[in-house]
This record gives C-alpha cells, sequence and structure tokens, in this order.
C-alpha cells in the first residue's frame, strides 16, 4: 500500500493504518534526529514528537512532496527547536568546544597506516566529541543540509523540498558546511 | 602533486576510486604535507563519526510509544473541526465568565450581621463588685 493510500485511508477514520508509516519510517527519522542531537534517548523522544505531531497534521499534508520528505521537514523543526531550547538552557559556554591542544592530538591518534587504510582508522570518544562540537556549531541551514546529505543519504533535490530552498542553494550550503568543518577541526590533526 | 591537486582528489582517494600510481603521490603528499594531512584525517574522523550515529538503532519500543500517545490523543484529525479550534475555547471561555458572574452575584447578596451585643441600659450602672465585695468571701 503506497504512503498516500495509507494517508488516504487514515484520514477516512482508519487511524491504526498510521502504525504502517510509523514502521516505515521510524528509522529514517531517528536518523535524522541522532544527527542534531548525537544521543539516542534524545533521538528517540524527538522521532516521537514527530509521529505524533505529523498523525496531528495530517489534514494538513497538500502531498505536494513526498511524505517522507514533508515528515523530515516535521523533524528538522523539532530537532531545531530542541537544540535551541537547550541552548537557552545550558548556555554558551557548553557549546564552546575550546581551542586546539597538544594533548587533543595525543588522545587522537592517527597512524601512517591509516593513510593507506582509512576505513579501519578508529575514532576516540574525545575525537567524537570535538567533531560533534564541530557540527553543532554550524550555523542551522548547513547543519541541516550537512545532517540529511550525510545521515539520511538524500539527494539534493529532496534536500531542497525538505528545506524549501533550491538545489543550488543546498549546494552551496553543503560546500559551506564542508569547508566550515575542516576549518575548524583541521588545527586539531595539524602535525607540529 | 601539490595541494590543489590533493585537495581536488582527495575524495575519490577515501572512497578508494583513484588508479594505483595517483594513490601513491596521494601518500606521498599526505605524509609530507601537514596541512592536507589534516584535512585527510578530519574527513575521515567526521565520516567515522557519521558512520556510528548511522548505526544506532530505535528503542525496540517505539513504535509501540509512539502508537500508544497517537491512541491516547481522543480526537481523529477527521474529527479535528470547527468544534475544537473554535466552539470548545469559546464554550469555556462562556461557562467561566458565567461562573465568574453567578460568583459576583452571591457575593453581592451577603449581608453584614450586627453581631455587637446591646447591653441593657438597667445593666449599664449595675456595679457587681461593689455588691458583692471580695473581702465578704475571703473573710469568710
Amino acid at each position: 500500500m503506497s504512503d498516500s493510500d495509507l494517508i488516504q485511508s487514515i484520514l477516512s477514520g482508519n487511524t491504526n493504518d498510521f502504525s504502517v508509516l510509523v514502521e516505515r519510517y521510524q528509522r529514517m527519522i531517528f536518523t535524522t534526529c541522532m544527527g542534531y542531537v548525537h544521543n539516542e534517548d534524545d533521538a528517540n523522544e524527538l522521532t516521537q514528537d514527530v509521529f505524533v505531531s505529523a498523525y496531528s497534521k495530517l489534514r494538513g499534508f497538500r502531498q505536494e512532496s513526498a511524505f517522507p520528505t514533508w515528515l523530515t521537514g516535521i523533524a528538522v523543526h523539532a530537532c531545531l527547536n530542541f537544540l535551541r531550547q537547550r541552548k537557552r538552557r545550558t548556555g554558551l559556554f557548553d557549546r564552546f568546544i575550546g581551542r586546539p591542544g597538544s594533548d587533543i592530538l595525543n588522545i587522537m591518534p592517527f597512524s601512517e597506516q591509516d593513510l593507506d587504510n582509512p576505513e579501519r582508522a578508529m575514532i576516540s570518544e574525545e575525537g567524537k566529541r570535538i567533531i560533534q562540537g564541530a557540527l553543532d556549531g554550524l550555523p542551522e541551514r548547513q547543519k541541516t543540509a550537512f545532517i540529511l546529505s550525510r545521515y539520511d543519504g538524500l539527494p539534493q533535490r529532496e534536500i531542497a523540498s525538505a528545506m524549501g530552498l533550491s538545489e543550488g542553494a543546498v549546494e552551496s550550503l553543503l560546500q559551506r558546511a564542508k569547508a566550515s568543518l575542516h576549518k575548524k577541526l583541521s588545527p586539531y590533526f595539524k602535525k607540529s | 602533486m601539490n595541494c590543489n591537486l590533493c585537495k581536488e582528489n582527495l575524495e575519490a582517494y577515501l572512497e578508494g576510486r583513484l588508479p594505483e600510481d595517483m594513490k601513491r603521490s596521494m601518500r606521498t603528499h599526505l605524509e609530507e604535507c601537514s596541512e592536507c594531512n589534516a584535512l585527510f584525517t578530519s574527513s575521515v574522523l567526521i565520516e567515522k563519526m557519521v558512520a556510528g550515529e548511522r548505526e544506532a538503532e530505535p528503542n525496540p519500543f517505539l513504535h509501540t510509544r509512539i502508537m500508544a500517545k497517537i491512541g491516547s490523543m481522543q480526537e481523529t484529525p477527521v474529527k479535528q473541526g470547527i468544534f475544537s479550534r473554535v466552539l470548545q475555547p469559546a464554550l469555556i471561555t462562556m461557562s467561566l465568565a458565567a461562573a465568574i458572574f453567578a460568583g459576583l452575584e452571591a457575593g453581592s447578596l451577603f449581608i453584614t450581621a450586627d453581631t455587637a451585643y446591646a447591653v441593657p441600659e438597667e445593666m449599664v450602672y449595675l456595679d457587681d463588685a461593689g455588691l458583692e465585695s471580695l473581702s465578704l468571701f475571703v473573710n469568710e
């Protein structure tokens, strides 16, 4: 049964059909949320909120875009709101990822063998935290474009549809996000 | 190999799409150039971090929790019409206004009772202490 048929069925009163849509897209939405919050508990909560919100707004879905694209748009808004609230609660200092220092290089060894086999390279917990911090520090639109591209593997056309932008704008956001991440992270890995 | 060429081919190198001779030149350059090496390292680690988070699985009970939450929402999207959006809030507001009005009306009916004890005139001049002196009791 297609998404469109399921939606028609739900709107006609067969509310249990929404279960099929949840089953179909919960993993996708959870992954999107993980990209923003980097925490499974928060991602689960957000995924639940996204589906509940989608259910209550289903009448307003005009099917101008595909259902997963519409759902992704709801997830993006939910995650950005969550992060704004968290930022207000925790303050700016918690978001500060610090300046690169020699101790960070020591805890993130990257051997020369990794040059040949980058897929074997290991990433420490501290390394993850630094990269998550750099990603969190991106402007909202760059971060969204990056997450939808890398975490969800969406093509630029679908990212553009979910964000309400042109494909060219998405391409530009992705380039800027990539450049910004490298600029933030490269000093941590530069050998003196 | 220079830095610009290295940066151009970095993605292909990471994905293993370069021919062997190009791969060797890239490797040599990455060993010698700290800037390109840092770029390479950050690219690899970003991909690692993303891949790690993509592997995370949602809670196995997430689906059940979502459907339970939706089930607890009494009204379906189909039933949500003018009643829930306009009439229901209007009805609640009118009920509240009626309750406040009734409270004010009930309050205005309250009459202060005159509880002051009126002492009869003949009792005002009565001197109990003078009639029954304390010394009479003490001397007894």
